[in-house]
């Protein structure tokens, strides 16, 4: 810095911090909203890795008595940043899992996230035993997700093992964990199973800002975060059981006006095809061979009142020759087709 | 006093040559130090907050630097100038109680220019030219308007928060 030069900077100076007085009386209230929204903030994010030395000095340019111009620097202060413990679980089924009575190896995913800012073991437990379901399904394994596709793998995943695999993971990092659980038998068609799955910190939890002295990283503190460094997520096994119904009716229509089978009487049958409970029946085909002594008559099939043509071609139904196959695909319950079609009797 | 220079100045872990040699009588002894505010209970159970030194803290805490200066040497020291950068893990705060003596000029490029804070601009991470904000601060200077004189001490501070 030349000599010149500060001497007109000091009398700008001056100036410089009257102006900035103004400004900053002006800024106050933006200001203390704005620090406060970055705090909410920081309280989810990890922030600054546990065990993290902040160094800072100053230094000062002058004039000495001499008219020399001098640097000199200040000593060095050290911050050494601690280690929040938090914790975060989501589920990652959006529903229930539909499951059957009985049933076996169902999946519930959840995914931990350590939230703290320093790397962290977790402990796991899970909870089949909770209030508000029909039944308590039958935990098997805490499975970790070891290859990190989000994906059970039976061959890849580990199992896990209190106390000998608990997760250890780094600021940010997430693992997926799943719960595999048996349903039991019995059970009734919209029963409800609950299941949770908790994380816990291991080197501590508790109430916010409980300290641990000594016990983060680098020998910083480790102090329970704004979630207590524990977590749970819950979600359940509901039960989908589809039942199927099929029924056959017919009306007999004689040529004279009555009801009496009698050569060149018409036959209608009605199939009716009801899917009860709860989910899906999928691929489900209506046929019905045509009786003998009597004959298709053309043109006579329909869907839910649609008639359907006799061809195999785009639409659900056909005539096969022998008789009549009507393609329902996926239904979903609760649901009711019905098919009719016609007979004469020769 | 001579010893007590190469204290400060070993202790800082710096090697200043000159510092111990003609020049020495007449500088300024800088040194800086950092708190944190903390609650402490009263025996009656009031709380009071406390400034200590900030050792150890978390993401989120408030901290504050003080630079004391002061003239350790038998002639007056002029044109001072005193600056600090921000730690790249700590956000800047804005002093709300502005003291006009000691207000900072701010820096958002590491220190090449100095100015206030309304006029700097930053180029953004989408790479369009910003207004610049607390949080883009790098530097702080302060430049005292008046000679410090020998025995003569101060101080100038500023609050930043960790990230």
């Amino acid at each position: 810095m030349e000599v010149n030069d500060l001497c007109i900077c000091i009398g700008g100076a001056v100036k410089f911090f009257q102006k900035t007085h103004k400004y900053h009386h002006g800024l106050v209230r933006n200001i203390a909203i704005l620090v406060l929204l970055t705090f909410a903030h920081e309280a989810h994010a990890a922030g600054t890795p546990a065990g993290t030395l902040i160094n800072n000095n100053a230094t000062v340019k002058l004039t000495d008595g001499n008219n020399n111009p001098l640097t000199l620097n200040s000593n060095v202060s050290t911050v050494r940043v601690n280690e929040i413990l938090d914790v975060q679980i989501v589920k990652n089924d959006s529903t229930y899992v539909t499951v059957n009575t009985p049933d076996s190896n169902k999946l519930l995913s959840f995914t931990l996230t350590n939230t703290g800012n320093g790397p962290e073991k977790f402990i796991l437990s899970a909870n089949t035993a909770l209030g508000g379901d029909q039944f308590n399904p039958v935990l098997i394994h805490i499975v970790l997700d070891t290859n990190g596709n989000g994906i059970y793998d039976a061959a890849t995943d580990t199992n896990y093992s209190s106390g000998s695999n608990d997760p250890i993971l780094n600021p940010n990092q997430s693992l997926v964990v799943f719960l595999i659980s048996d349903i039991p038998a019995g059970l009734n068609n919209g029963d409800l199973g609950l299941a949770s799955l908790t994380a816990t910190a291991a080197t501590g939890s508790g109430a916010p800002g409980t300290r641990f002295p000594g016990a983060g990283v680098g020998g910083s503190d480790a102090i329970v975060g704004a979630a207590h460094a524990t977590a749970t997520s819950q979600n359940g096994y509901a039960l989908a059981i589809v039942s199927t119904a099929l029924t056959k009716t017919q009306v007999i229509s004689d040529p004279f006006g009555q009801n009496n089978p009698v050569v060149g009487a018409v036959i209608t049958y009605t199939l009716t095809f009801a899917v009860s409970g709860t989910g899906n029946v999928t691929n489900s085909l209506i046929s019905d061979s045509i009786p003998a002594s009597t004959s298709y008559v053309a043109g006579s099939l329909t869907l839910n009142g649609t008639p359907l043509t006799d061809v195999a071609d785009a639409d659900a139904g056909r005539f096969t020759g022998t008789g009549i196959e009507v393609s329902l695909g996926i239904l979903t319950a609760p649901t009711t087709q019905i098919v009719t079609f016609k007979v004469i009797i020769n | 006093m001579f010893f007590k220079k190469h204290a400060v100045s070993l202790l800082a872990g710096l090697v200043l040559f000159w510092s111990c040699g003609a020049h020495a009588a007449d500088s300024l002894q800088l040194t800086n130090e950092v708190f944190q505010e903390i609650e402490v209970k009263a025996a009656d159970g009031k709380v009071e907050k406390k400034m200590v030194p900030a050792a150890k803290v978390v993401p989120g805490t408030e901290v504050l630097y003080v630079i004391t200066y002061k003239n350790v040497g038998d002639k007056p020291a002029d044109q001072v100038a005193i600056t600090n950068p921000v730690p790249k893990e700590l956000e800047y705060i804005i002093e709300p109680k502005t003291q006009t003596e000691t207000a900072p000029e701010l820096s958002v490029d590491g220190g090449k220019s100095y100015g206030e804070l309304s006029r700097l601009k930053v180029t953004g991470s989408d790479g369009k030219i910003r207004a610049a904000q607390a949080s883009d601060v790098t530097h702080l200077r302060w430049r005292l308007r008046s000679a410090v004189k020998p025995g003569e001490k101060g101080t100038v501070s500023f609050h930043a928060r960790l990230k």
